[in-house]
């Protein structure tokens, strides 16, 4: 399957990252799952995503930190971040860093994949 | 010493004798030679002092005596006699003689006797007058405890009129509002109203003179004319004295009778008495006024503080809480979410129990993640970030994100050329967006939901009016506490962030609701500009 459909899915919470992987795939999604920044670098050297789905704060590496990594890898991947608790700094800190969205937790499932939809056609 | 006296003897050398020594000494003299004229001379006019001879033909000396003294107890009388026996003075102060002056009579003793009988008069006036006063004294002490000003009134009027013998009276004031003006402030013996319709000019009334002269006086109706007042209560006398504190006239005590007999001066020290009391207990009980009103503006001021303190404190135990509390479950809820929305994808054509029972799942996500936000945005007590705010457009956004039920019929009233304000968007749309959703909560049959904004001098109205069931008056006070809730479901902090929100933008809501009618709340918010912008 081409990269043109697949996410990557970052957050220290396994449940959040299954529960997301399987909503994703049974909507024809290719997904890959990643517990930090760290984990999610490693996984952009391995192979091309058009998506990064990335909580704003995990341990190791938060997310803002990883995106701008990861685009030094690949600069075409976009991102959409989520976060349970943001201040407007961090957001603000994610959105210059070029990332799509913030998207606060719980997420709304039908605004997270209206967004999806328009960044992986 | 002016005091009059009445000289009987059938011997007019005496008469004359006496009549000269007498008026030499500055007594106001006059001199008749039979009982009966004596009598009669009593009766017409007011003696202090009788001289009588005991022994007369006809109407003798002890009967001018007795009659003497059941016209006038307090008159002094002094027996003149030539036979100066035991009998006659037993007889003689029986009937009330103060003393004898023996014939042939010596001048110093006349005088001496004489002065005597008038000191001997005086004392028992004094005393009588004293006595008079004890009343006073009692009343006074009333007056001391009465704080309400009206009452104060009352109770010193009823005091004046009883103790005079009047058969009414009035307290008038000078009226504030109408200078040169006296109204009534209480009366007696006369209808309130009646009372209160007559016209009472200072310059024009005769009652206005004690105002200016500063002392009581007597008016008597065929030496002039009397007060408006009185007149009307058709007095034939009044006795008026000032109300005054120092050198300001407050207004008038004013007694009045309408029996000749009872017209007399007497009483006008204690009525000048009351009169001052009545105006120094006033005074007390306009400060009494002025310090309760104090006193419970700082009570009410301390209980405010009181309150605000509560709400921080519980404020600060919410935030904590919140903290916490949103940090554990936000993440589970959000797996839940994502999960039921999994199954609901996969489960796409199950049977409509279990369909029903997805939708029950998301709804009571949905609903406890609302429970969450509020929690988080109370603890966020963040200042706002003021930008520059066109309301009717926030107001299009804030319903934009709001799916208001079917059965609630909306009305959007917008005011032409609002200014636009400074103000946080972003949190002004959160205290927007839970009022509507509590609107629309509390008319779960449907109704009618009027939001119109309008320009009421520095400050910019919303206004949020629902034909709900209406919040009863004892929830009223509470609504805007935070954990304060009637809803069976929600934690009661949509109102507590709301007014958060709208005070930190240092403005105002209220709320006014009737039972089965509605709700109205009203959002004040200042329009200013920052000072970086006026300078």
């Amino acid at each position: 399957m081409s990269a043109r459909r697949s996410i990557l899915i970052v957050d220290d919470d396994d449940a959040i990252c299954e529960t997301l992987s399987d909503v994703l795939e049974a909507l024809g999604y290719r997904t890959v799952i990643a517990s930090d920044g760290v984990e999610a670098v490693a996984c952009i050297q391995k192979e091309d995503f058009a998506l990064v789905l990335m909580d704003l704060r995990m341990p190791r590496m938060g997310g803002v930190q990883a995106y701008r990594e990861i685009l030094k890898w690949r600069p075409a991947v976009k991102a959409i971040m989520m976060t349970a608790y943001a201040t407007s700094d961090l957001v603000q800190e994610a959105l210059r860093a070029g990332a799509r969205e913030v998207l606060s937790k719980p997420l709304a499932m039908d605004r997270l994949l209206n967004l999806i939809a328009t960044v992986c056609p | 010493m002016n005091e009059r006296v009445l000289v009987v003897d059938d011997d007019p050398l005496v008469v004359d004798l006496f009549v000269n020594v007498l008026e030499d000494a500055g007594y106001r003299v006059e001199g008749v030679f039979c009982g009966k004229d004596a009598i009669e001379r009593l009766t017409a006019a007011q003696f202090d002092i009788l001289l009588a001879d005991v022994k007369m033909p006809g109407v003798d000396g002890l009967e001018v005596l007795r009659q003497a003294k059941f016209l006038d107890p307090e008159i002094a009388a002094v027996v003149i006699t030539g036979h100066g026996t035991l009998e006659m003075a037993i007889k003689s102060i029986q009937l009330g003689a103060e003393g004898f002056v023996l014939k042939p009579t010596d001048v110093e003793d006349l005088l001496a006797i004489v002065a005597h009988a008038v000191e001997k008069r005086r004392l028992i006036r004094e005393n009588i007058r004293l006595k008079a006063f004890l009343p006073l004294f009692e009343v006074t002490k009333r007056l001391a405890s009465e704080v309400d000003l009206g009452e104060l009134n009352k109770l010193a009027l009823d005091f004046a009129v009883q103790e005079t013998g009047a058969d009414g009276g009035a307290v008038l004031l000078r009226d504030e509002t109408c200078p040169g003006h006296l109204m009534v402030a209480a009366v007696r013996g006369m209808h309130p109203d009646i009372a209160r319709a007559i016209t009472v000019q200072e310059a024009e009334d005769p009652i206005g003179r004690v105002l200016h002269s500063g002392a009581g006086c007597l008016l008597a109706a065929d030496e002039g004319s009397l007060g408006a007042v009185a007149d009307w209560a058709g007095a034939v006398w009044e006795l008026c004295v000032p109300l005054s504190i120092g050198d300001r006239v407050l207004g008038v005590l004013d007694v009045w009778g309408t029996q000749r007999q009872d017209l007399t001066e007497d009483h006008l020290p204690l009525l000048s008495t009351l009169a001052g009391q009545l105006a120094v207990t006033r005074e007390n009980a306009l400060l009494y006024q002025h310090m309760e009103s104090m006193v419970e503006e700082r009570t009410r001021e301390l209980r405010r503080a009181q309150e605000r303190l509560l709400r921080s404190e519980r404020l600060a135990a919410i935030g904590q809480l919140a903290a916490s509390v949103a940090h554990e479950l936000r993440h589970p809820l959000g797996v839940m979410r994502q999960s039921t929305y999994f199954l609901s994808l996969k489960l796409a054509d199950a049977d409509e129990k279990v369909k029903k029972h997805l939708r029950i799942l998301e709804q009571e996500i949905g609903a406890s993640d609302k429970i969450i936000t509020d929690l988080m945005d109370f603890s966020r007590v963040h200042r706002p970030t003021l930008t520059e705010v066109d309301i009717e457009t926030l107001l299009d956004q804030t319903l934009a994100s709001i799916e208001v039920p079917a059965e609630v019929k909306m009305v959007r009233t917008r005011a032409k050329k609002l200014p636009h304000i400074w103000a946080d968007g972003q949190q002004l749309q959160q205290a927007f967006r839970n009022l509507i959703v509590n609107a629309c909560q509390s008319m779960p049959e449907g109704g009618m939901l009027y939001i119109s904004t309008a320009r009421e001098g520095k400050y910019l109205e919303v206004a949020f009016r629902d034909t709900g069931m209406g919040i009863p008056p004892e929830h009223l006070e509470r609504i805007f506490e935070p954990l304060f809730t009637t809803k069976e479901r929600g934690i009661g902090l949509g109102l507590a962030i709301c007014q958060g929100i709208v005070e930190r933008h240092r403005g105002t809501i209220e709320v006014e609701s009737l039972v089965g009618q509605g709700t109205t709340f009203t959002v004040r918010l200042p329009i200013f500009i920052p000072e970086t912008e006026s300078e």
